[in-house]
């Protein structure tokens, strides 16, 4: 009963409509990149992490852009709450924020889809097992491939003893 | 009339102050032509140092004040060409800049001086005792040694072993395997070799670097803890990778158990801790304290 009690109170400390407050540091203008590059100071007391697409929808109305060219990264909280900094860039354009973003982010953002591949190891199982299927008979790999064929993979030496057990 | 009455009275009055000083001087002078008592070629030399930094910084002063009771101003200087780290320096010119700036100097080094005294404090109260109450002598008493640390260390090396006579008598019989040496293989220094064996900076020197009174005083904002947080090698390391973090626009790439450590040294700094969780296996408490000593067993 007590522990419900806390868990009540601290949802009701917790106010997710108070004021958040946003500061920006380090601002630089990246003609190169063509882009607008910031460290990001937000202030939310009484208020877990605010969420990137919250921060977004802020700094485009700031700073007058469309909300899918800002880009926030690296965001951290510090001891004790309230206080969390992070990155922000925001692109003149799409073709630019296309052609300078990293995959992973562009994918956060939406402008390129995620590819579904199946895990690594899977990749590369199916990768070796595929070296060693029987090729078409009438191929070069058929006929280059004939030590593989017959005699297997393993190379087993004639007068090699049989090994003792370990 | 009153102020010529009491100007008279002053200037009376430093004529006798003079002429004792000067009476204090000869005694001193002849004490010192007599007896081997005065002499500090064996004593501490900082001691001695900040003697004659007093002594130079009050002649500097009173030759200011003279000068300007004459109406000479503080600006003509001749300062020497070298910076204060090169040993042979040339003198100063004695113009009147050159008294102040001379002056500013000793202030300067009496500062680091007394920092550099107050870790020395134990040692030198210890000498003072010595000397002056010299009723029990010195082998005698156990006070009068410093701490030695390697005796500390377990040097068991003959008390196993005399009974395993006729089984092997090649070498040694700790039961470790030696592989025998039978060609000459190449000596690869690891990093850890050089950097455990390099002397490492006493503490009274190091300490001069954040204790500098000459420096601005730096407060922490939290309000806890009296020293700075800067103090500790892991609060400095946090504060460089915020630092190049915020300059370079990405956030450090580290193992999980790296990052785990990070944070909890910061939550530790924030709280007015030194932000060393990793120190030496933990349980640190006492070794602030004895690290000069610890520090010494290697050497």
């Amino acid at each position: 009963m007590l522990g419900c009690n806390r868990a009540c109170l601290l949802r009701v400390l917790q106010d997710p409509s108070a004021p958040v407050t946003l500061r920006t540091r380090k601002f630089i203008t990246n003609r190169l990149l063509s882009r607008r590059q910031f460290i990001l100071d937000v202030l939310h007391p009484s208020r877990p992490n605010v969420s990137k697409d919250e921060l977004a929808e802020k700094l485009a109305t700031m700073y007058k852009t469309d909300k899918g060219r800002v880009v926030l990264f690296g965001f951290r909280t510090q001891f004790g709450g309230g206080k969390s900094t992070g990155f922000a860039l925001i692109y003149d354009d799409e073709a630019a924020q296309r052609k300078f973003e990293p995959k992973h982010r562009l994918v956060r953002s939406g402008l390129v889809p995620k590819v579904d591949k199946p895990s690594r190891k899977l990749r590369h199982e199916r990768k070796n097992r595929a070296k060693k299927v029987r090729p078409h008979p009438f191929s070069a790999r058929f006929v280059l491939t004939l030590d593989n064929q017959f005699r297997g993979t393993k190379k087993i030496k004639a007068a090699e003893p049989p090994k003792k057990g370990k | 009339m009153t102020d010529a009455e009491s100007i008279c009275s002053a200037l009376d009055e430093m004529t006798a102050s003079m002429a004792s000083t000067r009476e204090l001087i000869q005694s001193l002078k002849a004490k010192q032509a007599s007896s081997d008592a005065m002499d500090t070629r064996d004593g501490i030399s900082l001691l001695s140092l900040k003697h004659h930094l007093i002594l130079a910084y009050l002649q500097s002063l009173v030759l200011l004040s003279a000068r300007r009771a004459v109406g000479d101003s503080m600006e003509d200087r001749t300062p020497p060409s070298q910076p204060f780290s090169t040993a042979d320096r040339s003198i100063r010119g004695s113009k009147v800049g050159d008294l102040v700036d001379s002056m500013i100097e000793g202030r300067i080094v009496l500062e680091k001086v007394k920092v550099l005294e107050s870790r020395m404090r134990y040692q030198i109260e210890k000498l003072v005792r010595v000397a002056e109450d010299s009723s029990k002598p010195v082998a005698e008493d156990p006070l009068a040694f410093r701490p030695n640390p390697s005796n500390l260390v377990n040097n068991e090396q003959g008390s196993e072993g005399e009974s395993d006579e006729g089984s092997d008598d090649n070498g040694k019989q700790d039961g470790i395997y030696r592989p025998p040496k039978l060609a000459a293989m190449p000596y690869v220094e690891t990093t850890t070799d050089k950097r455990s064996k390099r002397q490492p900076i006493p503490k009274a020197l190091s300490s001069l670097v954040h204790q500098d009174p000459s420096r601005p005083h730096v407060e922490s904002t939290s309000g806890l803890g009296f020293t700075p947080a800067l103090a500790s090698d892991r609060a400095r390391e946090i504060q460089r990778m915020t630092e190049f973090e915020e300059d370079n626009f990405t956030r450090v790439m580290m193992k999980k158990k790296d990052a785990r450590r990070r944070r909890r040294d910061e939550e530790d700094l924030a709280l007015g801790g030194s932000g060393m969780s990793q120190g030496r296996r933990r349980g640190r408490g006492l070794e602030d304290e004895f690290e000069d000593v610890l520090r010494s067993v290697g050497r």
